[in-house]
């Protein structure tokens, strides 16, 4: 009796210690999965806010600059390309990212390029529908650099939270992984300036 | 020999006199160019909403004059009391290096002071650079104020409206005509925006099924000679649709295709109900517009209605007729408890306020000049 209880008091003062443990990372680990998951939905809706502009911006542009079909067509093609990629956000690898980034990488060069070619059309430039349009895409580039930087933080706060020990223990078992950063996309970090 | 020697002395002690005024002038001139060039982060512009609630300007380097200052304050109130939306305006010389954008820091600082309300984030922040080369104006507008004030009118409120005065150095001018053009814009007339999603052809669906109805009442009160209420006037009776009511249930059900569309495109405007009205001046019909929207001259409280004044004018004539009219007190269900508590206790001269914690996600628009 003296014996088995010497033996069942520490294993009982070990669950009373670990369980707790475990449900309360688990629980955080889930919520701060949960922000991250949402603050990706956020990241996407701008971009696709983006791919939702371009036609009517195309359509404008069309009317002053007859000439640039090339142009036209390249925003078209990685329009298209930028609609067909989508991520679940329960599903974000690194190598999902990075293609994602490649993708919207692409359209915002050919983006760039189309308003290169806008600077030669002062006509266009002048125009009201057109300066609203400008201003809506400016903002939405605004609008989801800072969702980025926002899903970064949270994949910030998540994988340190995960990272720290002794929690990165129950992690381990529980099975969450690490989340990867969004990084800057591909030529964005020097975004081609328009000046002449 | 003595005498030259003092000279000399004097020379001596003039010149270092010289040499001090000169590195005090020096050093005087270094400290004023480092005031001009103050760089401004996120966390030292003066939060004067916090220090006075009535404040809603912020210009550490009095870049604009008292009067316009004064005036921003104004039209920010009403925009506050009426719209329920909270404006800042921040003018500053410089931002820190550390900053990529004006937008960005805009973004920041507005998520630093949490303008707009928490539950509707209805928040402007108009930031100002004034330094020379690193001018540029910047909106951002929190995520309830998006789709009233798109990122593209915000842009061209910029360009049409700011940058003319900007240009000029009247900073000041610019900024109220910039205000002055959002209050237009969240009020809905405003001429730089002719009102996207709504198409013509609904627009004269709907005139058609107001005149139809307008012209059925007509008849309808002339052949059964109903008494209209002698006390208020014709003008008043357009605006009523009380007096709509009593006419029949068939007429209701003629004006329902009408009442969804309007329910369906949101703010529909009563302007042709007093097109039937004849202006008291000329004694023509259809030229009577009411004008913008009425003014309250003594507000409502719980168990006293308020008073409202409404402004007619006939475009035929030019006459302008001005009405009062008692509106109903509505509870406000909405408001943030801050706001509220603020409001009531005005007597105090200066109260220190809140932003009402809104976010925003980087909306808006800048442009530099």
């Amino acid at each position: 009796m003296g014996k088995k209880a010497i033996i069942w008091f520490p294993v009982f003062i070990g669950l009373l210690l670990i369980v707790p443990f475990f449900w309360g990372t688990y629980n955080k680990l889930v919520k701060r999965e949960e922000v991250v998951k949402s603050d990706w939905a956020q990241v996407e809706n701008q971009y696709q806010r983006r791919i939702d502009l371009i036609p009517n911006l195309v359509e404008t542009v069309k009317g002053y600059a007859t000439h640039e079909q090339e142009t036209f067509l390249e925003v078209t093609i990685a329009r298209a390309k930028a609609t067909q990629l989508t991520i679940d956000a329960g599903n974000l690898t690194a190598e999902n990212l990075q293609q994602f980034n490649e993708v919207q990488g692409e359209l915002s060069q050919s983006l760039s390029r189309l308003m290169a070619v806008i600077e030669n059309y002062p006509d266009l430039k002048a125009n009201e529908n057109f300066i609203m349009l400008q201003g809506q895409l400016e903002g939405t580039e605004n609008r989801i650099s800072v969702e980025r930087k926002r899903f970064n933080e949270s994949v910030n706060r998540y994988n340190t939270y995960r990272r720290r020990f002794p929690k990165n223990i129950a992690a381990a078992i529980l099975r969450f992984k690490e989340i990867k950063y969004f990084e800057a996309e591909r030529g964005a970090e020097a975004s081609p300036e328009v000046g002449f | 020999m003595c005498c030259w020697r003092l000279k000399e002395k004097q020379i001596d002690m003039s010149k270092a006199i010289y040499t001090r005024l000169f590195s005090i002038l020096f050093m005087l001139s270094l400290f004023i160019g480092s005031v001009a060039q103050t760089r401004y982060s996120v966390n030292n512009v003066p939060n004067v909403q916090r220090q006075d609630y009535r404040q809603f300007v912020s210009d550490p380097e009095n870049a604009i004059s008292l009067d316009d200052t004064r005036t921003l304050n104004a039209i920010m109130q009403q925009i506050k009391d009426s719209l329920h939306t909270q404006c800042a305006v921040v003018i500053l010389p410089a931002i820190d290096v550390s900053y990529t954008s004006a937008k960005e820091f805009a973004t920041e600082l507005f998520e630093t002071w949490g303008i707009g309300d928490r539950e509707t984030n209805q928040g402007l922040l108009i930031v100002l650079i004034t330094g020379e080369g690193e001018r540029e104006v910047a909106f951002e507008t929190g995520y309830g104020l998006e789709d009233k004030l798109p990122d593209g009118v915000c842009k061209l409120i910029q360009t049409n409206k700011m940058l003319p005065h900007f240009k000029e150095g009247d900073f000041g001018a610019g900024l109220i005509a910039g205000v002055t053009e959002v209050e237009r814009v969240l009020k809905g007339n405003s001429d730089l925006v002719s009102e996207e999603g709504w198409p013509k052809e609904a627009t004269w669906f709907i005139v058609g099924w107001i005149v139809i109805g307008l012209l059925v009442i007509l008849i309808k009160t002339r052949s059964a000679k109903s008494t209209t209420e002698e006390g208020s006037s014709d003008y008043m009776a357009a605006l009523k649709s009380d007096g709509f009511m009593g006419v029949g249930c068939w007429i209701a059900l003629l004006f329902l295709p009408a009442f969804i569309l309007f329910a369906i495109f949101g703010r529909g405007k009563n302007k042709g109900g007093t097109k039937s009205v004849i202006c008291k001046s000329c004694k023509t019909a259809g030229g009577v517009k009411l004008m913008g929207t009425p003014v309250i001259k003594q507000t409502a409280i719980p168990g006293q209605d308020g008073m409202k004044e409404y402004t007619f004018k006939c475009s035929k004539c030019g006459h302008i007729h001005t009405e009062l009219a008692p509106y109903k007190y509505v509870e406000k269900t909405s408001t943030s408890t801050s706001s509220t508590t603020s409001r009531t206790s005005r007597g105090s001269s200066s109260r220190g306020g809140s932003w009402g914690g809104g976010s925003s996600g980087g909306g808006g628009a800048s442009t530099k000049f």
